[in-house]
């Protein structure tokens, strides 16, 4: 747009000096022009003077011949008046047209004969006087110089008619060679003008489109610069420019609105700005505006401003230099009003406080509760054993059987404490994760189930592990569940055979796993030849307290599942489950790779 | 921007300091022109009237000439055969010659001059001293009255011919105004 | 000198835990003294005391009023004269967090409660027959919790 318009701005320069040039084109035909025709028109006046002399001349002539006339009829001396002035008259014409035919040999060479013939004429008339015989005109001497006078009279008459013929026609050839010179001229002036009109017209044009094009540029600009207010406002930023040469700020209307002020309703400068800043802040804020004028870039500045109706902002402000086209740094600057952010944030960060708070009371109190919980019930547990073994014989089978009763119901709330208080350690708060063998690990399970596994002469296959990065006993835990459950949950007459596979997997592979975290995860299975379960139940197993069998049928707490679904989240892998019914179960645990 | 902006004023303040120059200019070439005109019809009206003077001056001499010449022709006539005659044609003769010479020139500078003279000439019966001494008195002023002119016209004129025709018009009639006087001493001794 | 009876001392503060620690070692067919006490204080008062006989393996529980058992275990092994001593702690809970405590600061084996008597007895006569010099040496986390 700007090379357009820098193009367009030397087109009209080119324009207007060639309209210039135009114009001072016509001025000088113009010009010359003019000073043609006052030559012309004084060329024509200098012959009209010629033969007004010429003319004058002849009418002396005639005067003195008329007069020479009415002497001779009436031989009153009057008569000769114009005579004897004619001569004088006569040279003072000459003596005219001396002058004005100075540089022309040609009409001065005619003038001398004619001057001849005149000389001739007036001798004729002296002649005529002195040979004069008193009264007698038909002397016959008289009548010849008076007939020689006639004639010379018309032969000067003929001479001066040639002299102004002859004029005539130099002036009639000067007239035409001008004519044609003139004619030249105005076709000549009117097709410069018009050119000049043209080009105007086309300077104009290329003005008017201009003028439209940047008419429409200023209004887009218009709507840009209103938007860009409205965008401050739904988005409670400020912007600011400080020319820092001249030491002049300019802030956006929003920039008022964040300390609380009408747009534009003081004067941009520092002073004024930090009258609204917080009096713990102004001297870290003056101290960073002063680095930011020695650096290019600086970071996020945060300070407070309070508006006059006590209200107190948080502000993160941004600024960067930038040299503009006079070589002057040029600081642009953003504020934003981050208070909602930071209020928010502060919330937020209580609320997490709370949650951690109630978190660990309700894991203490789980804890607690659980292990204070045991204290009793393994005394009732120990004193009824003694009871049966002491005084068994005392005891009668009604007593035996209640005390069986108790023991059961005992042992039920021993197994529930057990797994509640399984279930509140098994929170990842404050847990170790760290690289474990989980070999080991899965050893350690197996030595904690080893009675049962020797009761049911439990076949347990599984592959060796890698070393996983993981909160090691509560993986522990996990296998324990895991191995416990597909024991418990064994086949009738068949031997319990329990599979352990070992697999690295890529992510997308795997259907279990829907929106995984990380590409490749750990794929443990657990297979076993159980009583399998529906497949409709594969997830509910693994809720709080879900149970698929009553207690009568198979002892349990319905929490064991859970807490291995708990175990798995905590290292951020899945868990699920597939079974058959009489055919078995496969329970598979994801853990991913870093 | 501040160079363009420079350039623009510089640019402008040149073409408005052209522009009052040029006008300055055109004015007074004007003013001259005019003073100019004025000063060449002032010339031309001049040289109008010098030619016209010229012109009086020499139809005025011409006219002495003639009457000259006649005077000298009406002295031969009263005078006898002796210096005195001899010296009347030898005047008649040069002033002859000095009419000539203002054809010559009258032709060429356009001016007609009168080839007779005008003068009534009484025929003397009596001719005596006093009638010879009254024709060379008349004659005399009239060379006299020639060199006046010529000296007047020597003035007015500034033409090269015309000068050239007074030095050799003032020499002839000069010679012509010392035979009168001699003449008129050889009268006035005779008697 | 090989005395003809172990040296026992039991430190709880739960009156029917006493109660079934000494009830086990009197049906245990192994000649023990058995010495309890009510809390951490009494312990080292006795321990402390000049002239005293030792005791062979010495039962800590955990949860003790005044002086816990922890402490008591601190104190003991920072004291020489009882380097003898094989310190089992008998508490309620199995807590990796107190297993691994009382691990680091030298317990020779941690007994976890048992809830029926038999197999109180059963420990008991185990933890007590142990050779503990053997033991001690090859000790390490896996053994320390006793399983049964």
């Amino acid at each position: 747009m700007i090379k357009t318009l820098s193009n367009n701005i030397s087109f009209l320069r080119t324009m207007l000096y060639l309209s210039a040039f135009v114009i001072l084109v016509v001025g000088a035909l113009t010009y010359r022009s003019i000073t043609e025709v006052t030559k012309s028109s004084e060329m024509v006046t200098h012959t009209y003077k010629v033969n007004v002399e010429l003319e004058q001349i002849l009418s002396n002539l005639k005067d003195a011949e008329t007069g020479q006339r009415g002497f001779i009829i009436t031989r009153d001396s009057v008569f000769l008046d114009s005579y004897t002035s004619g001569r004088s008259k006569i040279n003072n014409s000459f003596a005219e047209l001396k002058v004005l035919t100075r540089n022309d040999t040609l009409l001065n060479t005619n003038l001398i004969a004619l001057n001849g013939l005149i000389n001739k004429r007036l001798i004729a008339f002296q002649t005529s006087y002195s040979s004069l015989p008193k009264d007698d005109i038909d002397d016959p001497a008289f009548i010849s110089n008076f007939r020689d006078g006639k004639y010379l009279m018309d032969s000067i008459s003929v001479k001066i008619k040639s002299i102004v013929s002859l004029q005539n026609n130099i002036l009639e050839t000067r007239k035409n060679e001008y004519e044609n010179d003139l004619m030249a001229t105005p076709l000549l002036l009117f097709s410069l003008l018009l050119c000049s009109l043209v080009l105007m017209y086309v300077a104009y044009n290329n003005i008017y489109k201009n003028i439209k094009k940047l008419k429409a540029t200023n209004e887009a600009l218009e709507i840009f610069k209103e938007s860009t207010n409205q965008s401050e406002i739904v988005s409670k930023h400020g912007s600011w420019t400080w020319n820092v040469k001249d030491n002049v700020f300019t802030f956006s209307d929003n920039l008022y609105r964040l300390v609380g002020e009408q747009p534009q309703s003081f004067k941009p400068t520092i002073e004024n700005f930090l009258n609204y800043v917080h009096p713990e802040d102004v001297e870290q804020l003056s101290k960073q505006t002063e680095q930011m004028k020695e650096n290019v870039e600086l970071p996020y500045i945060y300070y407070r401003v309070v508006h006059k109706n006590g209200n107190i902002k948080h502000l993160k402000a941004y600024g960067k230099s930038l040299i503009n086209e006079e070589n002057d740094t040029v600081l642009l600057g953003t504020t934003a009003d981050i208070t909602d952010e930071i209020m928010s944030f502060r919330a937020l960060e209580e609320r997490n406080m709370e949650l951690e708070r109630n978190n660990k009371e309700l894991s203490s109190f789980n804890y607690v509760a659980s292990h204070d919980l045991q204290e009793p019930l393994r005394k009732i547990q120990t004193f009824l054993s003694r009871l049966e073994d002491e005084e068994a014989e005392n005891l009668s089978s009604k007593g035996t059987k209640y005390i069986d009763r108790i023991q059961n119901a005992a042992t039920r709330m021993r197994l529930l404490i057990d797994d509640l208080l399984q279930f509140s350690r098994s929170n990842k708060a404050d847990k170790v994760i760290e690289e474990s063998n989980i070999n080991l690990l899965l050893e350690a399970a197996k030595q904690d189930l080893a009675e049962v596994i020797s009761a049911e002469n439990a076949e347990i296959t599984s592959d060796t592990f890698p070393t996983i990065k993981v909160i090691p006993f509560q993986i522990q835990q996990l296998f324990i569940n895991l191995l416990g459950n597909a024991i418990k949950y064994k086949a009738e007459g068949k031997t319990p055979k329990i599979v352990i596979k070992h697999k690295v997997v890529d992510a997308e592979d795997e259907e279990n796993i829907v929106k995984p975290k990380k590409a490749f995860y750990h794929k443990i299975t657990f297979t076993d030849n159980g009583i399998g379960f529906e497949e409709q139940y594969a997830e509910q197993i693994f809720t709080l307290f879900s149970r698929l069998h009553n207690k009568d049928e198979y002892s349990g707490t319905g929490i064991g599942l859970s807490i291995c679904k708990k175990i798995v989240e905590n290292h951020s892998g899945y868990i699920t489950a597939s079974g058959q019914p009489g055919k078995g179960a496969v329970f598979t645990v994801y853990l991913p790779i870093d | 921007m501040k160079f363009f902006t420079n350039r623009r004023l510089t640019v402008l303040f040149f073409f408005i300091v052209i522009m009052i120059g040029l006008s300055f200019n055109s004015c007074q070439e004007l003013i001259k022109n005019k003073s100019l005109e004025n000063k060449k019809t002032e010339a031309t009206k001049q040289e109008v009237k010098t030619n016209q003077n010229e012109a009086k001056l020499l139809v005025m001499l011409s006219k002495d000439n003639q009457d000259v010449i006649q005077l000298s022709k009406s002295l031969q006539k009263i005078v006898e055969k002796d210096t005195v005659f001899k010296l009347a044609k030898k005047i008649e003769k040069a002033h002859l010659e000095i009419a000539k010479e203002f054809n010559t020139v009258a032709t060429n500078k356009l001016i007609t001059i009168p080839n007779h003279s005008e003068l009534i000439i009484e025929e003397i019966t009596d001719i005596n001293r006093e009638a010879k001494l009254n024709a060379l008195n008349d004659l005399k002023s009239k060379i006299k009255n020639q060199l006046y002119l010529l000296n007047k016209l020597d003035e007015t004129t500034n033409s090269k011919e015309f000068k050239q025709l007074i030095v050799k018009a003032d020499t002839k009639i000069n010679e012509s105004l010392n035979k009168t006087k001699n003449i008129i001493s050889n009268l006035k001794s005779n008697s | 000198m090989q005395e003809d009876y172990i040296n026992i001392i039991l430190a709880d503060d739960d009156e029917d835990d006493r109660l079934f620690f000494t009830d086990a070692f009197e049906e245990i067919k192994i000649t023990t003294r058995v010495k309890t006490f009510n809390d951490g204080v009494y312990l080292m008062d006795y321990l402390n005391t000049d002239g005293i006989q030792l005791p062979n393996v010495l039962f800590l529980d955990l949860n003790m009023p005044r002086k816990s058992g922890l402490e008591c275990l601190r104190e003991i092994k920072q004291n020489e004269k009882f380097n003898d001593i094989a310190i089992a702690i008998y508490s309620t809970s199995a807590s990796e967090e107190d297993i691994e405590k009382t691990f680091i600061k030298g317990a020779n084996i941690y007994i976890k409660k048992p809830s029926d008597f038999k197999t109180l007895k059963k420990v008991l006569s185990e933890v007590v027959t142990i050779n503990w010099q053997y033991h001690t040496n090859s000790m390490n986390k896996e053994n320390f919790l006793l399983r049964f």
